[in-house]
């Protein structure tokens, strides 16, 4: 526990380590305000008091538990708009209009379309799954004889897609920010490369790992480190994801995260039965064991070199490196591709296995967590075999 | 002497040479793999035939050439309207195949013109949007003019050699033996500054001639001269200047923030007498910043937004508002031309202050003063990590295949039918005369349909999609199960850690009507 304590006060607790996290929150701050303002549908935004969010009163009106009433109401509103805008008394004017929810007939018999489009994709979801089925059944009997692996494929996505239902029309903005939202990402992997990047090169640097490796902790100590360096990934991932959802809430309802993720119409063929809270759990898992893997790298590199200058170009290298190959070979073999949920929880993806579809996401979730075992391992017996070799006192 | 000596220390011994020259190799490479300007149009003969068509109208406009551009356009209106007019009393029984050959053969010549004309008048109307500032180009986009991206290799580089140049002084203790020598003082310290700067200049330079040599591929010699907002990308640029001219400007703009970069890390390893200190914020600051400022210009208000040289000669860039002109909202604020003045005199200023610093550091080191300088320094290292931040996103080229053109059928072992209301394709196995409908995907996106079929020995290609995405699906014949091999999206692709501008180039884009394969190429 000392030892624990130690390490983590070393690599961690220092004050230039807090300056540059509040520095990276700050930057994070407006990063957030962009996103939401520039990427997100701002005619809802809760933040955004200007022309542009006209669309807020009539979500507020409808939004909610999906009814037969709802419906009718807005058609009959839609109705009435009409009848309106043809008749003479409508004049188009650039004054707005308190009858309307968004201030303008015109407006409003727009966005009610939009509205309305919406909540029918919530209301006949379930029969777009069972579309879904029938053709997963044709291909079921087309494959049956053909290919094994596409007959279960297929009674995979049945056994998926059954029983789907949504019962609230709601704006998921909030949370369809926050499953594409990278920057945090980003900024936890500069804060992974300042703690630790230069952690083993100055200990090499100064002699300290000499004095370590004489006291026959050299293995203990590394793992000392790896368990600081999991400790610090879990606490800025868990506290900018937080950061996140509040600040992306505070633009858009962020009231609907018991719904499942499905209500998100761009994850309409997401393969998780889950809600939006537990896709931003599973999301949190993707990110922690990327970023772990991003770590072990970094604590590797920085066991090579006692220069820490050259450790953090090469980290740095290394993790553009990994970004450009990421581009350019199979999602599943490139940790970093959890980093973006979007990339891995939205469509239905799947692998051949010995003739076994398995969901692509649980491979690379799989193969990651071996790499990360893989890197753990190099540098567990890269500390032993320093030891040995430099004939450390026995 | 000492010349001499530095420089053969640092070239060779600190690898300086070595990292150098990757970074120029990486960027003559560059010049390999950069996507060649197509014009918009997939086939060598259909560029040729647009340059040779669109050239007797370019450079100014004037009324004439207005004239025959519009003539040409409305030429090609009247062409399609006959030929709709043909093909419906066609489709009526007023016409039987011979006639409506004949008929549809004298537009056979302007419809296969379409995209040319289609282009030509695009290119037209933008010119024609400020006849008298805009020239008509035939080029929609130059992306090495608006490249905007850091080259973070290259800043890797400068950081490194820069910081380990002094850092290796303080760690071998040598430099406390140079500042006993009277040469050592000031003649150390100022061999290297020199030497870095004239590698770092040198090396900029040799990649400005590589990005000069793109520009020469990407827009013909005799369009250099033309105003800069004749360029789409710059259509509201606050600079009155020439491409070549921003172009230059551009690159000149990059080497000072280079140079920027080298003084800076070299005075905080100075100063701080630590790597960390004088290598992670050059590095770390700008990749955040260059993630951060995407899709705004507040950052090039700051000395690394040089880096970014051509992000001073943009114009604003807007969503159009969805109702009234009033909703419109301007996400890229251009850099008033006065300010780029002062920010680049100002870091020149900072350049030569710091050259200075640097050369007397010798003396400074046996002032007695020097501790309260290095809490001042501190400072400086962490206030320039706060500022440091730079606009503008890289633009991303789409992923971009060999089109090729053809349907054949019938050397086949299978026989083909595509149904095309059930979006379904009938397969008929000559030898045993076996037929089955493949069925559709399992996730089908409703508003991609099939738009080509193409079958080789083992494989059935096809391809769905609408005009601007598609996806390329293979079924391998002997038990038909189907793979999705290419998908080019209708938006911006994003790639990890980095999106694509929404006012990038799109003339690349992947996009096709017809698919065929060799099953090497598509």
């Amino acid at each position: 526990m000392k030892l624990f304590k130690y390490e983590l006060k070393k690599n961690v607790l220092r004050l230039s380590v807090f300056i540059l996290l509040l520095a990276l929150i700050g930057v994070n701050l407006f990063k957030q305000h962009e996103t939401a303002r520039f990427l997100g549908d701002s005619r809802i935004a809760i933040g955004v008091e200007d022309k542009s969010s006209l669309g807020r009163k009539m979500y507020e009106e409808y939004k909610g538990e999906l009814t037969l009433q709802k419906f009718e109401a807005l058609g009959e509103y839609r109705d009435y708009l009409q009848d309106y805008i043809s008749s003479d008394e409508y004049k188009p004017t650039e004054e707005a209009d308190d009858r309307f929810f968004t201030g303008y007939a015109m407006g409003d018999l727009n966005y009610s379309k939009e509205t309305a489009d919406k909540m029918r994709y919530a209301y006949l979801y379930p029969n777009q799954m069972i579309e879904l089925k029938q053709r997963a059944d044709e291909s079921i009997e087309f494959y049956t004889g053909r290919s094994d692996f596409e007959v279960r494929k297929n009674e995979l996505v049945k056994q998926l897609y059954t029983g789907r239902r949504i019962s609230a029309y709601g704006n998921y903005e909030a949370f369809r920010l926050y499953f594409d939202y990278e920057f945090s990402s980003l900024v936890i992997i500069v804060m992974i490369i300042f703690a630790f990047a230069a952690s083993l090169s100055d200990e090499k640097a100064t002699g300290t790992d000499r004095i370590i490796r004489s006291c026959r902790r050299a293995k203990s100590v590394f793992l000392t480190k790896q368990a600081v360096m999991l400790l610090f990934i879990t606490v800025l991932i868990v506290l900018f994801a937080v950061m996140d959802i509040v600040r992306f809430s505070s633009f858009y309802d962020g009231s609907f995260i018991n719904q499942p993720l499905y209500a998100i119409e761009e994850y309409r063929y997401t393969p998780l039965n889950v809600t939006v809270f537990g896709a931003v759990m599973l999301s949190l898992l993707g990110k922690l064991l990327a970023l772990v893997f991003i770590g072990e790298i970094v604590l590797l590199i920085s066991s090579f070199t006692k220069n820490a200058g050259l450790s953090i170009t090469l980290c740095f290298a290394a993790v553009g490196a990994m970004i450009i190959i990421s581009e350019h070979i199979n999602p599943l073999f490139s940790p970093l591709s959890l980093l973006n949920a979007e990339s891995w929880m939205k469509d239905f993806n799947c692998v051949n296995i010995f003739g076994y579809p398995v969901l692509s996401f649980i491979v690379q979730f799989v193969i990651t967590a071996a790499l990360i075992a893989l890197l753990t391992a190099i540098c567990y017996f890269r500390a032993g075999y320093i030891r040995k070799e430099k004939g450390a006192v026995q | 002497m000492i010349f001499l000596y530095e420089l053969k220390k640092i070239l060779i011994k600190q690898y300086s040479l070595l990292l150098y020259l990757i970074v120029i190799i990486v960027a003559a490479f560059s010049l390999i793999t950069a996507q060649h300007q197509t014009y918009g149009f997939a086939t060598v003969t259909e560029r040729n035939e647009y340059l040779e068509t669109i050239t007797p109208f370019t450079g100014e406009l004037t009324d004439e050439k207005a004239a025959e551009i519009t003539a040409l356009k409305e030429e090609y209106l009247a062409a399609k309207a006959a030929v709709n007019e043909l093909s419906n009393k066609y489709a009526n029984g007023e016409l039987d195949d011979a006639a409506f050959e004949r008929e549809m053969a004298q537009y056979n010549e302007i419809l296969k013109r379409e995209e040319i004309i289609e282009q030509i008048f695009s290119r037209y109307e933008y010119a024609a949007a400020d006849p008298e500032k805009r020239m008509l180009i035939p080029a929609e986009s130059v992306p090495v003019l608006s490249d905007t991206s850091v080259n973070f290799l290259f800043l890797l580089c400068i950081t490194f050699c820069c910081a380990y140049a002094v850092m290796i002084e303080y760690s071998g203790k040598s430099r406390y033996i140079l500042i006993t020598t009277k040469g050592g003082q000031k003649a150390t310290m100022a061999a290297k500054l020199a030497i870095l700067l004239l590698l770092t200049s040198l090396t900029s330079i040799i990649i400005s001639c590589f990005n000069l040599v793109r520009l020469s591929g990407e827009l013909p010699l005799e369009y250099w001269g033309y105003s800069l907002c004749s360029v789409p990308a710059f259509d509201n640029t606050a600079v009155d200047i020439s491409i070549i001219g921003a172009f230059l400007s551009a690159q000149l703009l990059k080497l000072i923030g280079y140079l920027f970069i080298c003084v800076a890390a070299m005075l905080t390893a100075h100063f701080t007498k630590n790597y960390v200190a004088s290598v992670f914020p050059f590095i770390a600051v700008p990749v955040v910043a260059d993630y951060l400022a995407e899709r705004d210009s507040q950052a090039l208000f700051l000395p690394t937004g040089l880096l970014k040289g051509a992000g001073y000669f943009l114009g604003d860039k807007a969503d159009k508002g969805y109702a009234t002109e009033a909703d419109t909202v301007i996400y890229f604020h251009h850099i008033p031309p006065l300010y780029t003045v002062i920010i680049t005199a100002a870091v020149v200023l900072f350049i030569v202050i710091g050259a200075v610093i640097l050369i007397k550091s010798g003396e400074n080191r046996l002032n007695s003063k020097r501790h309260r300088v290095k809490h001042i320094s501190k400072a400086v290292v962490l206030t320039l990590a706060l500022l440091f931040c730079t606009a503008c996103g890289s633009t991303q080229q789409a992923e971009c295949v060999d089109v090729l053109s053809n349907t054949e059928n019938s050397r086949y072992s299978f026989e083909l039918k595509y149904e095309d209301e059930k979006e379904l394709i009938a397969v008929t196995d000559k030898s045993s005369g076996e037929s089955f409908i493949i069925p559709e995907e399992t996730f089908v996106d409703e508003s991609y349909s099939i738009m080509s079929i193409y079958p080789t020995e083992n494989y059935l290609y096809y391809m769905k999609g609408r005009n601007s995405g598609v996806s390329i699906y293979r079924i391998k014949l002997s038990d038909m199960t189907r793979e999705e091999i290419i998908k080019s999206s209708d938006t911006a692709d994003k790639s990890i850690l980095g999106l694509t501008f929404s006012w990038s180039d799109t003339e690349n884009r992947f996009s096709a009507v017809r698919l065929f394969t060799d099953e090497k190429n598509i």
